[in-house]
């Protein structure tokens, strides 16, 4: 079951991506990215491997940590509904059939189509900073967001009797599919919530670039924060705090990479110093990206000190 | 306390907030504060409810949404705290921290109302575990609890009978309703899965193999406990419905109300009897020829001996006192000594008790010495013991677990299956290669007819239905929802099966904090759920309502036979509605009270 949806996702995904590859971003970028693709990916490689990385490692520490999050966390469940009510009740009181199939979609092949199409659009631009600061962002939000799952146990909605459980009552094979990458107590953010506003702030700041892109990443993003709340996954207050996240992650994304390549410029060997490791195969560009990462945000933290108040990026 | 000390704690508090200028008070003005609320609170009284979320149990959820009704009638703010199963059994048995949790009888099997003894008698209520959960202390249930114990025949059936009316009366728990446990399955390989399911699974003993070529029975479950920790001890546990069940193996077997010889080939009583009591001082038991450990280890006296002394201190003497199991209390309390005679003889000597009770003890599961004996440390992590409360063999997730039983462990994967096979040197399979014997002490209990018994764990029941459906599993054996019901009988060969399970829903209260140490606050409680709406409702019409922990047994007393409504806590409403006035008067009657706001303050 799980296999077979994984399959269909990819490929409807996949699907999307390619349509979107051809409208959204032309023709002209196209043929640029094929010429140009291994110098940019040489520059920006390093950082989806590190966002791989970062990836498997916190699939791999999830169970740890939520054993570790019943012994410091704090439960919040009946905090949250004393403070919002039954206002998830209230979203379903609007449901039919044709929008919870909607937001069951949007839920699942909407948010990951939102996700994985702007990595690859702002690949194709010439200037790699947006990217870049994309990766970052995903990044942060997955770091940021693991800290605030130990900090905080919730459960959603649909586990404690408020709404109904509308996503795994209606297509229970998209169950397989999220009890294999989140826990019943991780909903304090809601990182689906994060990671669309993350893209669709990052649509809006490329709007030049890809006008066609804001409008679609625009409904994309609020679809996926309302079907949070409309499937009874998430509480208001989830999708409250993912907004923020969203927004301190953009912010801390964008500083960090000006700080980085302030620091690849001013470094005496120029600008291939660190990112641009020809011939010498992706064990060790891997491996300097790792090293690279840890001399970024040493030096990243000096920065944020010393002309700023808040580090709260660089004490994450 | 001093006169000073109320102004300085008001004047430290001050400072602390910030407005020391401000909240300057006077001792004596204090004192006149105090002395005007009667008490440091005037706030409104919030119940904790503690419940366990998650796919396994779709229950819990909408009876606390039931009560949370109820209180908000009744004036009652409350805070949910919802937690994992083994997070649930951490607070609440582990470190009794909570006010009110929903959860389940921690028995499957239809119980004997010596059950009852370590659930509420006040001597267990200082330990961890299923032993008095509640912290309940009440002289005349202990006396009831102990005289039980003693007794024979209507003697002891009225002192059950005055004891489910005390448990009525002071409700410690409030049982809720038996669940009609639903299941799917399908009849193209194996079949009698009626049999199997009325007491999963020992039932799967009497599962009959159609022509199910690979001889592999998978089943499906929404529980994970059983892929992470596969120890019969552990309090965070559900060994009666678990596979763990069948790994090991008891002296004497329970099963469908009655006991057989199961390890034991024969016991010798000597009792002392009088015409009203009896005392079971002693019994010598027989095991049976040849028994064997999964590993390969012989299963001796010993064993036997060493299981229920460890049963009674799993730090086998080696903490400042002396730390009991979690489970299997009943049992260990009655005996209080245990001793080898020889290789296949051990006498036990008995506390107190009837016989029939006494048995009782010798359905506890037996353990490999050579195993558990290494287990008995105090238990630490990286070096630090935590607490004299806990030893290891309580904390230890038993992974590859060698017990004696019919089956034995293959493999497992933490979140995903275990896998079992049939013990081929187990004495079931003697009895089933030697037609003739005339050994019929296991009755229709057989050996296990699959050669090997996978256990899938899925996410939910739309989920176990589909796998049904697919021929991925032959069964599923946690309960399903309701809800599934209608597709697994539109679709052949799915087939559904229920079996009233014992383990009730119930409420429990912390007694050790108050208001919950008022047993008419607790009986006012229960007043404010309507048990018929919930089986009706929540249950789907999967489960009866009850008053009482001993319902559909032969000893449930006759006033607390459920007859349309409760026969003790009548519900404060209709047709599953609080009444807010008469919920409001009733704790008024018993001396609450409620501010301008009609909120019951404390």
């Amino acid at each position: 079951m799980l296999l077979s949806l994984l399959i269909e996702i990819t490929l409807v995904v996949g699907a999307c991506i390619l349509v979107g590859a051809v409208t959204i971003v032309g023709r002209t970028r196209l043929s640029e990215l094929a010429s140009e693709f291994r110098p940019r990916l040489r520059q920006s490689g390093p950082y989806l491997i590190a966002l791989a990385v970062l990836l498997a490692f916190n699939s791999v520490l999830r169970d740890v940590t939520d054993e570790f999050s019943w012994f410091v966390g704090w439960e919040i469940t009946g905090a949250i509904e004393a403070i919002e009510g039954n206002f998830i009740g209230f979203v379903q009181s609007f449901q039919t059939e044709l929008l919870t199939t909607y937001f069951s979609y949007i839920y699942v092949h909407g948010y990951v189509f939102l996700l994985v199409f702007p990595l690859f659009a702002y690949i194709a631009l010439q200037r790699q900073q947006r990217f870049r600061e994309l990766v970052v962002a995903y990044g942060l939000n997955y770091v940021l967001g693991t800290v605030l799952y130990v900090m905080f146990i919730a459960f959603g909605p649909r586990n404690v009797g408020i709404g109904e459980s509308l996503l795994y009552t209606t297509f229970p094979q998209f169950q397989t599919l999220t009890t294999e990458i989140n826990n019943p107590t991780n909903v304090f953010p809601s990182l689906h919530t994060s990671l669309s506003v993350t893209a669709g702030i990052f649509a809006y700041k490329t709007r030049e670039a890809y006008p066609a892109w804001l409008p679609i990443a625009a409904v994309l993003a609020g679809s996926v924060v309302i079907s949070t709340m409309y499937l009874g996954i998430h509480w208001a207050i989830d999708v409250v705090a993912g907004i923020v996240l969203a927004a301190g992650c953009v912010y801390g994304a964008e500083r960090f990479v000006a700080a980085q390549d302030r620091w690849v410029a001013a470094a005496p060997e120029g600008k291939s110093a660190l990112l641009e490791v020809p011939h010498l195969g992706p064990r060790v560009e891997m491996l300097s990206a790792a090293v690279g990462a840890t001399r970024w945000t040493a030096r990243f933290e000096r920065e944020s000190d010393a002309d700023s108040d808040s580090n709260e990026v660089s004490s994450d | 306390m001093t006169d000073s000390e109320p102004s300085r704690t008001v004047s430290r508090r001050a400072a602390l907030t910030g407005a020391a200028g401000a909240l300057v008070a006077s001792a004596g003005c204090v004192r006149r504060l105090r002395t005007t609320v009667g008490g440091d609170s005037t706030g409104q009284l919030v119940v904790r409810i503690t419940i366990p979320v998650g796919d396994y149990d779709p229950f819990a959820a909408p009876i606390a949404r039931h009560l949370i009704d109820g209180l908000e009638a009744a004036g009652i703010d409350y805070r949910l705290t919802p937690a994992s199963q083994d997070e649930l059994y951490r607070q609440v048995l582990l470190a009794a921290d909570f006010d009110i949790y929903i959860g389940r009888l921690p028995t499957d099997r239809q119980p004997d109302p010596d059950v009852l003894y370590p659930l509420l008698h006040s001597k267990f209520r200082g330990e961890v575990g299923w032993q008095n959960p509640f912290g309940f202390t009440n002289p005349d249930c202990d006396e009831l609890l102990d005289d039980q114990r003693r007794e024979r025949g209507t003697d002891r059936q009225e002192t059950v009978d005055s004891l489910q009316s005390l448990l009525g009366q002071t409700q410690p728990f409030v049982p809720l309703v038996r669940p009609e446990i639903i299941s799917g399955v399908r009849r193209d390989r194996f079949d009698d899965w009626e049999d199997a399911m009325t007491e999963p699974p020992t039932g799967l003993l009497r599962l009959n193999r159609l022509d199910a070529d690979d001889g592999h029975l998978t089943l499906g479950t929404t529980d994970p406990r059983v892929t992470e920790n596969r120890n019969p001890i552990s309090a965070t546990y559900s060994y009666d419905t678990s596979i763990v069940s069948l790994l090991y193996d008891p002296l004497v077997i329970e099963s469908g109300g009655e006991r057989r010889n199961w390890l034991a080939s024969g016991i010798e009583w000597e009792s002392a009897a009088t015409p009203e009591q009896e005392e079971a001082a002693n019994a010598t038991v027989t095991l049976r020829e040849d028994l064997q450990w999964h590993d390969g280890e012989p299963l001796t006296a010993a064993d036997v001996a060493f299981t229920f002394s460890f049963l009674d201190d799993t730090a086998a003497g080696s903490a400042a006192s002396s730390v009991p199991s979690p489970r299997f209390r009943q049992q260990s309390s009655l005996i209080t000594a245990a001793t080898a005679l020889d290789d296949r003889t051990v006498r036990l000597t008995f506390d107190e008790a009837s016989e029939e009770v006494a048995e009782g003890a010798l359905t506890a599961p037996i353990f490999p010495e050579h195993i558990w004996s290494e287990q008995t440390e105090i238990a630490s992590i990286a070096g630090v013991e935590l607490s004299e409360a806990a030893t290891e063999a309580m904390v230890w997730d038993n992974p590859e677990p060698v017990g004696s039983g019919p089956i034995q462990f293959e493999e497992a994967t933490d979140g995903s299956f275990v896998t079992v096979s049939r013990f081929n040197d187990h004495f079931l399979a003697r009895a089933s290669n030697n037609e003739d014997s005339t050994d019929d002490a296991d009755g229709d209990l057989a050996f296990p007819v699959f050669e090997e018994l996978t256990v899938d764990l899925l996410s939910s029941s739309p989920v176990l239905v589909e796998s049904l459906s697919a021929e991925d599993i032959d069964a599923t054996i946690s309960p399903l929802d309701p809800a599934e019901v209608e597709r697994i009988e539109d679709e052949p060969p799915l087939s559904l099966v229920t079996a009233l399970s014992y383990a009730s829903y119930h409420l429990g209260f912390n007694t050790r904090s108050e208001p919950f140490g008022d047993p008419s606050f607790r009986r006012t409680i229960a007043r404010l759920c309507d048990k018929a709406a919930l089986a009706a409702e929540v249950f789907g019409g999967y489960g009866e309502p009850v008053a009482s922990p001993l319902a559909g047994t032969d000893w449930l007393a006759d006033e607390l036979q459920w007859d349309g409504t409760d026969p003790v806590a009548p519900f404060l409403g209709e047709n599953g509605e609080v009444d807010d006035t008469r919920a409001k008067d009733a704790f008024r009657d018993i001396g609450y009270r409620y501010n301008a706001n009609d909120e019951l303050i404390v």
